[in-house]
């Protein structure tokens, strides 16, 4: 019940907020809805079980990415302004973001999702019996990487994060690397462009 | 006071707590009497806190006042220790003046939100083995990960005031902060390598003598003081205390992204301050000192909170040593400092240490050659400090100006 009630209000935080950023009039404050949208799909990952891509979400998405966006809105434009130049070609837009949405979408409903067997639980001892359904939430986390599907027959896990490290430096080794790598030739060439 | 009183306490407040909700469904006490202990505990978070914070404040006045050679407030009370009370009435009851053209909702609410990042991050500080809100599996990346949302109210205040000095102060304020986050959370990587844990009990008990044996059995500020230094260094920035308070540089910029507000409003911003600097000092002493842990297991009868607290008094009393003694940086300087010195610095103490930790510590080696290895990382980390500080200044330091010599009218020496 109360879990039910916390999912709903914070599936409706994100929603809304993510539609205020496309109404605000205002491109700092559009800004800061996002900020807010993206504490909600921490909240997500959080009630999903997957504690530690809540976590990182909040490191990474609002402690870096959205402050990010803020200096880049604040240095690239009239940041005194009450009123920012708005997009008139709606109709382009609503079809490049609406058959985007389907196709994730679709993705998203079509895909087996594989669910963790046992207990997923912080060491605070909030136990979720073997068998529960965790739903949708927790296939979103399985999807994101949180939670890689464990083999059945482990009855508790002690926390995602050894999981989540032993499954990046084994099954998934190589497209961990490949990552690496893109993120140093970005990070090298951000630096050169910047040098000139 | 022990932490087994406080088990037996905690467990007899959720039995009572039962007997009062008897009267609703089976299923739902459970989860009610977890609600209220967590309302329970967040209220005693804050009221805890809320005090410490303003007795951190007289602390800080009377602490810098001696190394001054003044007295500090000395009017209200035994030593003027009435003068936080006297000081919270006066905020409460100035003037609250919002500017005619900030933007009022942002402007309010960045001094509403000023406040959550640096008092959640008490939820996962153990002030005891028990003594703790919740000792989460990745507890000490929640710290860090709350402690970092601190810049989006900031940018908010600055924006929100319509104030060009308040603007320029957030400015300042996320460039240091997202700057100074990087070797903060590296130097403890260090740290965090050697426990094999994020989970904030786990890393306490692996420090000291009432630990689980585990390795190192020591205080991690012996294994990596470097670290340490720079832990301090990069948390003083990030919680923007002198000589790092380049966001609010009075003589420059008057009071940076909060020149506007007043009263309360105000009063949000010394609040987070005062907040961030307990959370700060709470949390090295976690990571560094060991937390509960006494050093000897001959000192185990004082109790944990008691070592907890001493700790963190103690590194607060650092971070005030630090204003006290230490003139402010410029702007320009004190990103040159994160990223030519702090951060390489911090990336080869990240290789040393995951390079004794696998090949010594791992293969099981005696304690005295671990101990000897890092001695021996931690020299070379201060060689190449030095180094790097020298290089800096080599580079892109000021010309030496000598003091004896006649100034030239250019203002070098001539």
């Amino acid at each position: 019940m109360i879990e039910q009630g916390a999912f709903i209000a914070i599936a409706a935080v994100t929603l809304i907020a993510a539609c205020a950023v496309v109404v605000a009039r205002t491109v700092f404050v559009s800004a800061l809805w996002l900020v807010l949208s993206f504490v909600g799909i921490a909240g997500l990952y959080i009630m999903a079980g997957a504690y530690f891509l809540g976590v990182v979400q909040v490191l990474v998405y609002v402690g870096a990415i959205s402050v990010l966006i803020l200096f880049a809105v604040m240095l690239t434009r009239n940041v005194m302004a009450e009123e920012s130049p708005f997009n008139r070609e709606t109709v382009i837009s609503f079809m490049v973001v609406g058959s985007l949405f389907g196709v994730l979408a679709i993705a998203g409903y079509t895909a087996d999702w594989p669910l963790t067997h046992g207990a997923v639980t912080p060491a605070n001892g909030l136990a979720v019996p073997a068998g529960t359904d965790l739903g949708a939430s927790a296939a979103l986390a399985v999807a994101a990487g949180a939670m890689p599907a464990a083999d059945p027959g482990a009855a508790t896990m002690p926390g995602t994060v050894a999981m989540l490290g032993r499954s990046l430096m084994s099954e998934h080794l190589l497209a961990f690397e490949v990552m690496s790598i893109i993120l140093l030739v970005a990070l090298v060439g951000a630096i050169v462009i910047a040098r000139d | 006071m022990t932490d087994a009183w406080v088990v037996l306490q905690a467990s007899g407040l959720r039995e009572s707590l039962a007997g009062l909700l008897s009267r609703l469904p089976e299923g739902a006490i459970a989860p009610t009497v977890e609600l209220l202990m967590a309302v329970l505990k967040a209220t005693a978070i804050v009221l805890v806190i809320q005090l410490g914070m303003l007795y951190s404040t007289w602390l800080e006045r009377k602490f810098i006042a001696r190394i001054q050679d003044r007295v500090g407030p000395n009017r209200i009370g035994l030593f003027g220790l009435g003068v936080p009370f006297a000081d919270m009435v006066k905020i409460l009851t100035k003037e609250d003046i919002t500017p005619t053209a900030a933007h009022r909702w942002v402007y309010n609410l960045g001094a509403v939100l000023v406040v959550p990042p640096a008092l959640l991050g008490f939820a996962v500080i153990a002030f005891d083995r028990h003594l703790i809100a919740a000792d989460l599996s990745v507890g000490i990346l929640f710290f860090f990960a709350v402690a970092s949302t601190s810049v989006i109210p900031i940018f908010m205040a600055g924006w929100g005031s319509r104030n060009k000095y308040a603007l320029i102060g957030a400015m300042r304020a996320v460039a240091q902060i997202v700057s100074y986050e990087i070797p903060q959370v590296l130097s403890l990587v260090g740290v965090l390598l050697l426990a094999g844990t994020l989970g904030v009990n786990e890393l306490i008990a692996s420090q000291g003598p009432l630990g689980d044996g585990g390795f190192p059995g020591v205080w991690f500020v012996f294994l990596q003081p470097i670290a340490f230094i720079i832990f301090l260094i990069a948390t003083s920035a990030e919680i923007e205390r002198t000589p790092f308070d380049i966001p609010d540089a009075e003589s420059e910029i008057i009071a940076g992204y909060h020149t506007e507000y007043s009263g309360i409003k105000f009063g949000m911003f010394y609040l987070a301050l005062y907040f961030a600097t307990i959370a700060a000092a709470a949390i090295g002493a976690i990571l560094f000192l060991g937390g509960w842990q006494p050093p000897f297991a001959f000192l185990a009868f004082v109790p944990g909170w008691a070592w907890m607290t001493g700790k963190t008094v103690l590194l607060v009393l650092v971070f005030m040593w630090l204003r006290g003694t230490l003139p402010r940086l410029r702007a320009d300087q004190l990103m040159a400092f994160a990223w030519k010195i702090l951060v390489p610095l911090t990336l080869v103490n990240l290789l040393l240490t995951g390079l004794i930790g696998k090949l010594l510590y791992a293969a099981e080696q005696p304690p005295l050659v671990v101990f000897a290895a890092f001695t021996v990382s931690n020299a070379v980390l201060l060689g190449l400090l030095l180094w790097l500080i020298a290089w800096w200044r080599e580079r892109d330091g000021a010309p030496a100006v000598r003091f004896d010599a006649p100034l030239a009218p250019s203002g070098r020496t001539a």
